[in-house]
């Protein structure tokens, strides 16, 4: 890094913990999520090229290499250090240690580019316009293709289920949770849930759910239901009312 | 300022050596020869420093696209779905091989082409699954990445591989971005995976660019080492060797660039530390591998020094030594359940291999998954010719390597990697040392790649005057590309996103085993102790943060809870044994044979040769056992908790 991308380096740095102070203070989320992965994957390493190699003895590619590699490398090893302190891996002292990397970093670099004799750095020839507008061009491609096989994968058909169950929420089951979840292709599905002791059908639900929708109800057995009473859920479609589409059971004092 | 050049030779007819170390006025080496400024750039489409490049980076755009319907068609079950995905990596590979194959190509352009052709693999793999995590090592990292983000520290056990949070660099960088960006582990994960390839592909060709001291030499290297087996779809997973692997090459093109005395010596010295560090906390084998590379190469330095040569290298001795402590130490204070995790593999195959010379046992069966079924014919052609045109570039490129590079101790350091591929390849024939031999080739393909690239160079140039000659090299290494395609991406069900399959790892993650892992932890929290086979072991491993029993982990085999036609003593031991608290019960498992040969682990009876599907009425016991309840129905997936007494009525 010379110093014309030291200075950069360090203000974006500065910038990257002021508004992630910021959004964890106001909850700028989404303008954080766009600074969190030059902050983890770029800035650290490039402030350490930069503090590293002083006088431009990198061409562009290395210098690219090195901001990545060291800065992967350095939340790698930084993770490590964290994992020791009472602070632990979290957001907060993560964007305190990587951003103290970035500017101390950044600051050194600054320091020794001054100090350095100045040569020409390597650089690189651009592309001409019909070259950048013809990588513009592949970009849109590629977002377009990326597009493609998100939409395909989200579509991707699959057989359509409904989920049931039924827990104990007491030690002897006199309370139970029971559930349905409808994931069903059809956009609104309606069954008919029955709640059985002992075969006796003693609570029955018709339960209309929108796809992805989900009803849940507690029950607690009478006080005249044996402890060793077996109770099922059992879930039938509405369309097809004779067959049993799902059932959940308990096996009380076993 | 002086110059003055690597000690290596042109090729005749190959481009100007690109490689001079500069030798400054105050006698400092500086930087290869910076591209020309300020010169006037003309606005047209096809030339500059950039060349061809833009161009094809359009044609590797529209690559993408035609792979992306080809996996759309998979997901709908169409059948015409090889065709695209084919066209759409030829149109990615063969532009670019032949721009590097030509002499016409300047530096930058020819690195503009291996960036490229690296991040494109990287989409193909990216492109099958851009919703979720799916591959089965995936899950694994998934798992030990969300304990991490969870609880804000390191090494917290991973039931479903205890090594994983041993060597937890991949997700220390992911829970890092997750953590301050909210986004999801997928998310994370795949902007950390997509730096790391962009970092592996630029370490690639630099680093064969400062050993053959060739533009041309270096493009090609690194065209061929990213089309190895196992860089296109494994090395691209959310898994530690895709970082652990960059870091590698970053700390080997650290340690070639340094020169003694030279500015920057310093800081390339640090930097092949951070690397070697960042190997060796990500991922055991690649570590070992780098370390037992540089000892070799510091090995043959000491051997060439004797003999007065090797001088202008600088020696990776102390800093392997280095590594080799650091190494050592984190295998024995914080990793040493490594040994007995790579111990079995190591000895297995060794003695299957050895079993197999001496003929008492059968090789296994090429091109055959476990169900039996066949790869078509002009897939094995191609992959055969692909490993046969591998080896047959060997001899002239090693003879490349020896004539021009005798001197150079990285060089031949390379050329005693290749002479192991060969024997590598051996290996495939055991059932346990396929695994090893695939796994050998990231590393030994250095070397292949190199030599391969020395003798392509010699042999075939795209010139105006020899145009057949360069179609035929194009040819070639599109053979090559697309062989190796076959090959790394296992057999045909799997290459392509589609229907639900038994045991088929990616293709059978779908929502009802994915909802069924989510209510999992919705509903009876997480590190319940699970008995489930192979897919929803995944899931519920990594999804439901529940602790799936295994016999890797907790030294219990479930297979048998669900593989009898009743329930007994050895049943009610294993209950025992493990623990366990839930059993999961797919009973698509008794609808078709694994895809992959294996319904729970590797341990299981009939392994890799199951003959017919899992007994229907073995599955259905559960119905009618005591003391069990049927907590969770979704059709094909029942979850039953168990009690402590668990027996036939």
């Amino acid at each position: 890094m010379n110093r014309k991308a030291a200075a950069p380096a360090l203000a974006f740095s500065c910038f990257a913990v002021l508004v992630g102070s910021l959004s964890l203070a106001y909850g700028w989320r989404a303008a954080w999520i766009i600074m969190a992965a030059p902050l983890v994957l770029a800035l650290p390493g490039a402030a350490l090229t930069g503090a590293l190699f002083p006088r431009p003895v990198l061409t562009p590619a290395e210098q690219c290499l090195f901001s990545l590699g060291l800065s992967l490398g350095v939340v790698v090893l930084a993770g490590l250090v964290l994992n020791e302190t009472p602070w632990g891996m979290r957001a907060v002292p993560w964007i305190v240690a990587l951003g103290a990397i970035a500017i101390i970093a950044g600051l050194v670099a600054w320091l020794r580019r001054r100090s350095a004799i100045t040569t020409p750095a390597a650089t690189t020839e651009g592309l001409s316009f019909a070259q950048a507008a013809i990588c513009g061009l592949a970009v849109l491609v590629v977002l377009g293709a990326g597009f493609i096989t998100v939409r395909g994968a989200q579509r991707q058909t699959t057989t359509g289920f409904t989920q049931l169950w039924m827990l104990p929420t007491t030690a002897d089951a006199t309370t139970l949770n029971i559930g349905v979840t409808n994931r069903e292709p059809a956009e609104t599905t309606t069954y008919r849930l029955e709640f059985e002791a002992d075969r006796r059908v003693i609570a029955a639900w018709d339960v209309r759910l929108a796809s992805g929708a989900t009803w849940t109800e507690s029950v607690t057995l009478a006080a005249d239901i044996s402890s060793t009473t077996m109770v099922e859920a059992v879930l039938y479609r509405a369309d097809n009312a004779q067959t049993v589409y799902r059932r959940a059971k308990i096996q009380r004092g076993q | 300022m002086r110059t003055e050049s690597l000690p290596v030779a042109t090729a005749p007819g190959e481009q100007q050596v690109s490689m001079p170390t500069l030798v400054g006025a105050a006698g400092e080496q500086q930087s290869p020869t910076p591209a020309p400024v300020g010169t006037q750039r003309q606005n047209t489409l096809i030339g500059g420093v950039w060349g061809w490049a833009p161009l094809i980076s359009l044609s590797s755009a529209c690559s993408m696209v035609l792979i992306a319907v080809a996996y759309n068609g998979g997901r709908a079950g169409a059948y015409w779905t090889d065709l695209p995905l084919w066209l759409g990596l030829a149109t990615l590979f063969i532009p670019i091989a032949a721009r590097l194959l030509s002499t016409g190509a300047t530096r930058q352009e020819r690195l503009g082409l291996v960036v490229l052709f690296g991040i494109g693999l990287f989409l193909v793999k990216a492109f099958q699954y851009p919703l979720y995590f799916s591959y089965h090592d995936e899950f694994i990292h998934w798992r030990t990445a969300n304990d991490i983000l969870d609880s804000g520290a390191l090494f917290t056990p991973n039931s479903l591989i205890p090594v994983s949070p041993l060597f937890p660099g991949l997700e220390i960088a992911t829970g890092a971005l997750a953590a301050i960006s909210g986004l999801s582990l997928f998310a994370a994960g795949s902007m950390v995976l997509g730096t790391a390839r962009l970092i592996l592909t630029l370490a690639l060709y630099l680093f064969y660019e400062r050993i053959g001291g060739s533009s041309r030499v270096a493009g090609l290297a690194a065209l061929l080492y990213l089309s190895n087996p196992k860089l296109i779809f494994f090395d691209a997973q959310f898994s530690y060797e895709s970082l652990a692997l960059p870091f590698a090459l970053l700390a080997l093109f650290a340690l070639t660039r340094r020169r003694a005395s030279a500015p920057g010596w310093f800081g390339l010295t640090l930097v092949a530390f951070v690397g070697l560090g960042g190997t060796i906390v990500t991922h055991h084998l690649t570590s070992y591998a780098l370390l037992a590379l540089l000892l070799l190469w510091g090995a043959i330095l000491a051997i060439l020094r004797v003999r007065g040569a090797g001088r202008h290298e600088e020696n990776p001795s102390w800093v392997a030594i280095v590594g080799g402590v650091a190494a050592l130490a984190w295998l024995i204070f914080v990793a040493n359940l490594v040994i007995g995790y790579l111990a079995p593999h190591a000895v297995g195959s060794a003695a299957e291999f050895i079993r197999l010379l001496r003929g008492e046992s059968a090789s296994r069966t090429l091109f055959r998954d476990p169900t039996g079924q066949v790869t078509p014919l002009w897939e094995r052609v191609t992959a055969l010719l692909s490993t046969a045109v591998i080896l047959l570039g060997l001899g002239p490129g090693l003879w490349m390597l020896w004539r021009r590079y005798r001197r150079h101790g990285l060089a031949l350091t390379l050329a005693l990697a290749t002479l192991a591929y060969p024997a590598s390849l051996g290996l495939r024939l055991t059932e346990a040392g396929g695994e090893i031999s695939a796994r050998a080739a990231v590393t030994l393909f250095l070397g292949v790649s190199f030599v391969l690239a020395l003798a392509v160079v010699r042999l075939v140039s795209i010139r105006p005057a020899n145009l057949a000659l360069g179609a035929f090299g194009v040819a070639l290494l599109t053979i090559t590309f697309l062989g190796n395609v076959i090959v790394g991406s296992g057999p045909i069900w799997a290459r392509i996103p589609g229907p639900y399959v038994v045991g088929g790892d990616s293709r059978s993650v779908e929502p009802q085993g994915l909802a069924s892992a989510d209510w999992a932890l919705t509903l009876l929290g997480p590190n319940n102790r699970f008995a489930a086979d192979r897919t929803n072991r995944l899931l519920l491993g990594a999804q439901g943060e529940q602790h799936p029993v295994t016999h890797l982990n907790d030294q219990v085999d479930v297979s048998p809870l669900y593989t009898s036609g009743g329930f007994g003593p050895i049943q009610a031991a294993i209950l025992r044994q493990g623990n366990i608290k839930y059993l999961l019960l797919d009973r698509r498992l008794s609808t078709a044979l694994p895809r992959n040969g294996i319904y729970f682990e590797a341990n299981e009876v009939d392994a890799n040769a199951h003959t017919a599907p899992l007994n229907a009425n073995a599955l259905a016991k559960f119905d009618r056992l005591l003391d069990i309840n049927l907590v969770y129905d979704s059709g094909a997936i029942q979850i039953y908790q168990l009690g402590g007494n668990v027996r036939e009525p």
